[in-house]
């Protein structure tokens, strides 16, 4: 698999193409903000709605429609495979209901952690 | 000006020789957080800013642009929770702002347009025909149906 920042440059370079198409449709329309905006560009659609809709991978073409990653490899895969319990989608889910269990919404910070702890000797186990 | 980048670079902050202006926008609303507790613990007096204004110099048309950036931003979850649990007066920013460049009476029909004839609406789901709101937390709602009272409160203090 690529890794994370490549992954993270196709996303960008997918989604700027897709708003910048996604401009020639809408004359006016409202930004992230709640501002009404005509004859606006690519750039005033971050974070609105529709860019958040044109972060799949997934197209409607045939070669794209059920790829599950960035690359090359994505393409080969056609399908999703539900008896697999080890994929990236499913352990993150899992650790997700482990945490909420715990009483966590999200996996404490290191900060979070020092702000916790009372004296300073604590502090020193730590380091 | 600061910029942050985020698919293209995002006016953060604008320093002029009156103000500092933040932006108020929710394309990067965590760094903007980070600001303002920053600013804040400084003791930096600051003022919000609409992103589609702040690059340049205001004039008299651009103050109803930040009014209503100020009456919309305070109405989403993330910037009413955090702005709040951080000790900051965001009624009394506001107020200054407004005494300081004299749009006290713009306030009162951008108030009616935006929040009792809109975000305050009572519509009805066409399917079920039960009310809602486009603000689903009812704190929130409260906040802002006594938003210009607290405004009017301010001014006289």
């Amino acid at each position: 698999m690529k890794s994370r920042a490549y992954r993270r440059y196709m996303e960008e370079v997918k989604v700027i193409k897709r708003l910048r198409y996604r401009t020639y449709e809408f004359v006016y329309f409202y930004d992230a903000n709640e501002s009404y905006i005509k004859h606006g560009r690519w750039y005033d659609m971050i974070s609105s709605k529709i860019a958040f809709e044109s972060k799949t991978i997934t197209t409607n073409k045939y070669d794209t429609r059920d790829k599950t990653k960035w690359g090359s490899k994505g393409k080969k895969k056609k399908y999703i495979d539900s008896s697999d319990n080890w994929t990236r989608i499913k352990d993150k889910n899992r650790f997700k209901k482990y945490l909420e269990s715990e009483g966590f919404k999200h996996l404490p910070t290191y900060t979070e952690c020092r702000s916790e702890l009372e004296s300073e000797e604590q502090y020193d186990l730590l380091s | 000006m600061i910029y942050y980048h985020k698919y293209v670079d995002i006016p953060l902050v604008s320093f002029t020789d009156d103000d500092i202006w933040i932006s108020l926008d929710r394309r990067i609303t965590k760094q903007v957080l980070l600001l303002v507790k920053n600013f804040i613990n400084n003791n930096i007096d600051f003022l919000f800013s609409n992103p589609l204004v702040i690059w340049r110099n205001i004039t008299e048309n651009d103050l109803s642009i930040i009014l209503e950036n100020y009456l919309k931003t305070i109405s989403d979850e993330v910037f009413f929770d955090s702005i709040f649990d951080m000790g900051f007066d965001y009624v009394r920013n506001f107020t200054f702002f407004m005494t300081k460049y004299k749009c006290l009476d713009q306030l009162s029909p951008l108030f009616n347009k935006i929040i009792k004839d809109h975000y305050l609406k009572v519509r009805n789901d066409w399917w079920t025909g039960e009310p809602y709101y486009l603000i689903k937390r009812e704190d929130i709602r409260d906040f802002l149906l006594s938003l210009e009272r607290e405004i009017k409160l301010n001014i006289l203090i």
